[in-house]
Formats: C-alpha cells, sequence, structure tokens
C-alpha cells in the first residue's frame, strides 16, 4: 500500500481530521493533502515529518512505511511462530525447537508444539 | 573484536544476508541502514526516531532489576528501560534492544536484558547487539569527522561524551576500539589488594591494621597503537596525581610515574574526578587518559603544576 494511503487508513482509524493531524504534526495541511494524494510533485517526507506523524496517530514509522519487522520467511512452522508468540518463548528455546525433527516431521499445530515444549522441560530439569 | 571466530547460527546468517566480513561487521552495516533510513548524519542519535523505525513505539522507564526490555505487543513493540541507569547507560541498552530487532532469528519475542554493554562473547547475540549499539550512538565516520586533528585528552573525551550523549565509559570504548588516539583510558576505584581482601566474619588477627583502600585499575581501555599494558587492580602511588585527584576530588594534569610491570615509566595524564551511581550508592571514582610521556630530546620533562580542568556534571 502506497504511504499516502497507508497515512489516509490510519488517521481514518483514529478519527483525526486532516486539520489536526497536520498541525499535531507541525506539517501544513496542504503537504499532508499532497502525500495522502500521492502527489508526485510532494517533497518526500523526511524521517523526522514521518516520526511526528507516526507519533500524533499514535504508531511508528515501520507501521506508516509497511516495513516488516519480524522477517518475512524465517523459516519457522506456522505452529512453532503462534507458540513462540503466545508463550512469549525465549529465542534460544525456538532455535532448539525449530531443529527437532522426528523421522524426518516437525509437529504441526501450536498445541502439539505446545506438548513437546513441555515435554522437553519435564525430561530436562533446569540446570543440566 | 578483531580476531575474534564468530560460530553461532545468528552470526552465520548474519553474514550469508550481508556479504560482510564477519558478523560484527555485518550488524554494523545493518546499523548504518537504519541510521540512514532514519536520516541521522550527526549526533546525537535520535534514538526514539531510529526506534519508530524497526516497530518500537514506546520506551518506557521502568523500576527493575534488567537493564532493558523488549516487548512484543499486539501491532508493535515497545522497550522498558530501567529507570534507575544514568543517561548514558539508557540510551545504550535502548540502542542494544534496537539492534535486537535487526537480528536475522528475532522473531518478535519477548527480550529481557538483564546487562547491556558487557561485550562479552558468553552470547554471540548479546554481543552483536552489543557491537550493534556502539555503532548506532557513534558511528565511525561522525567520530572520525570530529576527533580530525583533536588531541587527546579528558576535555575532549567529555566533550565527545557530550556531544553524542553517551557515557564517558562507552565513549573510551568506543576510541579505544576504533584506535583513534594512542592512549589508554584508565577507570580507577578504591579497593585493596587480592591478599588484603579478607572476609568481613573472619576479622583481624591482634595487632594487624586494616589495610587501606589505594586507587586501582578497575578496568582499562587501550588503544591499539598505544603499546603499554595496564594490569588491572595495579594501584597508583601514594604520592601519584590519581590519588591527588582522589583525595582533592578536583582534576589533575601532569607526568605520572607508574610501574605496569615493565619498570617505573613516565606518562603524561589528564584524571577527572568522575564518581558514578551504579545504584543507591555513589562510588568514587577517577577516569584518567594516559599518553606516553616524550621529553624534547636533549631537554627534562616538563612537569606541570596541578591544574584544575574545568568541569562538566556527569551523570555516569
Amino acid at each position: 500500500m502506497p504511504l499516502g494511503e497507508r497515512l489516509r487508513q490510519r488517521r481514518s482509524e483514529k478519527g483525526v481530521s486532516a486539520a489536526e493531524l497536520a498541525r499535531q504534526s507541525g506539517i501544513s495541511k496542504g503537504y499532508l493533502s499532497q502525500l495522502e494524494n500521492g502527489e508526485p510533485d510532494a517533497t518526500k517526507p523526511s524521517a523526522e515529518v514521518l516520526f511526528r506523524i507516526a507519533q500524533a496517530l499514535d504508531t511508528t514509522i515501520a507501521d506508516l512505511m509497511e516495513r516488516e519487522t519480524q522477517p518475512a520467511d524465517n523459516g519457522l512452522p506456522q505452529g512453532l511462530q503462534d507458540l513462540a508468540k503466545s508463550a512469549q518463548l525465549p529465542a534460544t528455546d525456538i532455535k532448539m525447537l525449530a531443529q527437532i525433527r522426528f523421522r524426518g516431521r516437525q509437529p504441526q499445530s501450536e498445541d502439539d508444539w505446545r506438548f513437546l515444549y513441555d515435554a522437553i522441560k519435564r525430561a530436562i530439569p533446569p540446570g543440566k | 573484536m578483531k580476531g575474534y571466530a564468530w560460530k553461532s547460527m545468528v552470526a552465520t546468517v548474519l553474514v550469508a544476508q550481508t556479504g560482510a566480513a564477519n558478523a560484527g561487521k555485518a550488524m554494523e552495516q545493518s546499523v548504518q541502514q537504519l541510521l540512514a533510513e532514519a536520516d541521522q548524519t550527526e549526533p546525537p542519535c535520535h534514538l526514539a526516531l531510529v526506534a519508530s523505525c524497526v516497530g518500537i513505539k514506546k520506551i518506557l522507564p521502568v523500576t527493575m532489576s534488567s537493564a532493558a526490555r523488549l516487548l512484543p505487543q499486539a501491532d508493535h513493540l515497545e522497550v522498558q528501560i530501567n529507570a534507575k541507569h544514568p543517561q548514558g547507560k539508557r540510551r545504550f541498552s535502548v540502542a542494544h534492544e534496537i539492534c535486537h530487532t535487526l537480528l536475522p532469528t528475532y522473531y518478535r519475542t519477548f527480550v529481557d536484558d538483564r546487562f547491556t554493554g558487557q561485550f562479552s562473547n558468553k552470547s554471540e547475540e548479546e554481543l552483536l547487539c552489543d557491537i550493534g549499539a556502539a555503532s548506532l550512538l557513534m558511528p565511525e565516520s561522525w567520530l572520525r569527522t570530529r576527533t580530525a586533528g583533536v588531541a587527546p585528552g579528558i576535555e575532549a573525551l567529555a566533550s565527545l561524551s557530550a556531544q553524542f550523549d553517551v557515557s564517558l565509559e562507552a565513549m573510551a570504548l568506543r576510541l579505544s576500539e576504533l584506535a583513534v588516539w594512542p592512549c589508554g583510558f584508565v577507570f580507577w576505584q578504591e579497593g585493596l589488594r587480592k591478599a588484603d581482601q579478607v572476609p568481613l566474619e573472619q576479622g583481624l588477627l591482634e595487632g594487624f591494621e586494616r589495610p587501606v583502600p589505594k586507587p586501582r585499575v578497575h578496568h582499562v581501555y587501550c588503544s591499539s597503537s598505544f603499546a603499554t599494558f595496564v594490569p588491572k587492580n595495579k594501584s597508583a602511588p601514594d604520592d601519584s596525581l590519581v590519588a591527588a585527584c582522589f583525595q582533592s576530588e578536583q582534576s589533575t594534569v601532569g607526568v605520572d610515574v607508574f610501574d605496569f610491570g615493565k619498570g617505573p615509566l613516565p606518562f603524561y595524564c589528564e584524571h577527572l574526578y568522575a564518581p558514578y551511581k551504579p545504584g543507591e550508592m555513589t562510588v568514587p571514582r577517577v577516569i584518567s587518559v594516559l599518553m606516553a610521556a616524550q621529553p624534547q630530546a636533549g631537554s627534562p620533562v616538563e612537569v606541570p603544576s596541578s591544574q584544575t580542568i574545568s568541569e562538566r556534571l556527569f551523570t555516569d
């Protein structure tokens, strides 16, 4: 999604008028309009301007730029990714689980991964 | 980390992704790209803006024992920093957490960093984040520009520390790593020889006096171009300018003679009294810049009288 569309989308979600966003961001309403409309003549916003806009919209530059804040393809099975997020697993445990194969196969669902993880923790007490 | 052989999976992946010579260089490369994306061209680095570029929305000081934490939320990341740490240390910790998000093995998980800035290879992931943090806060190109033609000294160290908004220690380490100046930065704290460190419960034998703490080398950062090994825990002579700095709590400048294992040698020194608060207590500390004392041929070493260097307010 182009930056301008993203800006307008976020502004709409927050229920903020263009005038108010421009004021909070310290830019002119005309410039904000140019950005949102993706006008080719619009000066590319500096990181500082993007930051002020992001703060006014209670989000981040990464969100406005749709920058992937996690590797797009980190090679982890979806079930393990889901477990990693829900259980807030430390990176070392994620790496360890990702390397496990049994007869060439890995668990599928988040519950299956959780079962495996719990079994490992039970079998190997802390300190070993 | 010259000559260090990286072993971990994260280091291997990082090199493969960037094509850099080693994982440390790869992390520095990633940091430079981030700085460019954030339009950062001069110190001090705008950390909140840089953090926003990697999805960190909030940086919150909290009361905790860890130095910093990285917390994934529903649609953004948050960084928590230790509210009791001084400004320079907090900035380094924030930079450290930012660098966690640059690692190829970062999976948007909770990160709890008890310590930052250890530069220890016990965990290569943490080491890479420390290397990245130093590069983020004190990019080599920025430092070289601002040290060109500048003589080494305590005032210069303090000035650079203020310009880059980092701790004196972080700046001293960075200057040494980059071999900017041919000098050593010595951090002195009062302490006892290991042999005198008798446990309190043992008490003292009758007739023996309690040993007196002396200024000792707590840690040291030496440039590769400073050809002197400074051993840890080495004490400063009672009549040295280091000792005078501790006693008077005033900065001193002049030639001190130290024996670091190769006989007494003169060093031109600038000592700064810079106490710091690692926790609740204030710890007396002196930071010294040591340089080789090189007298002109045929003339004795000039020993200027001790003078007070204009002091800055240090909070680290």
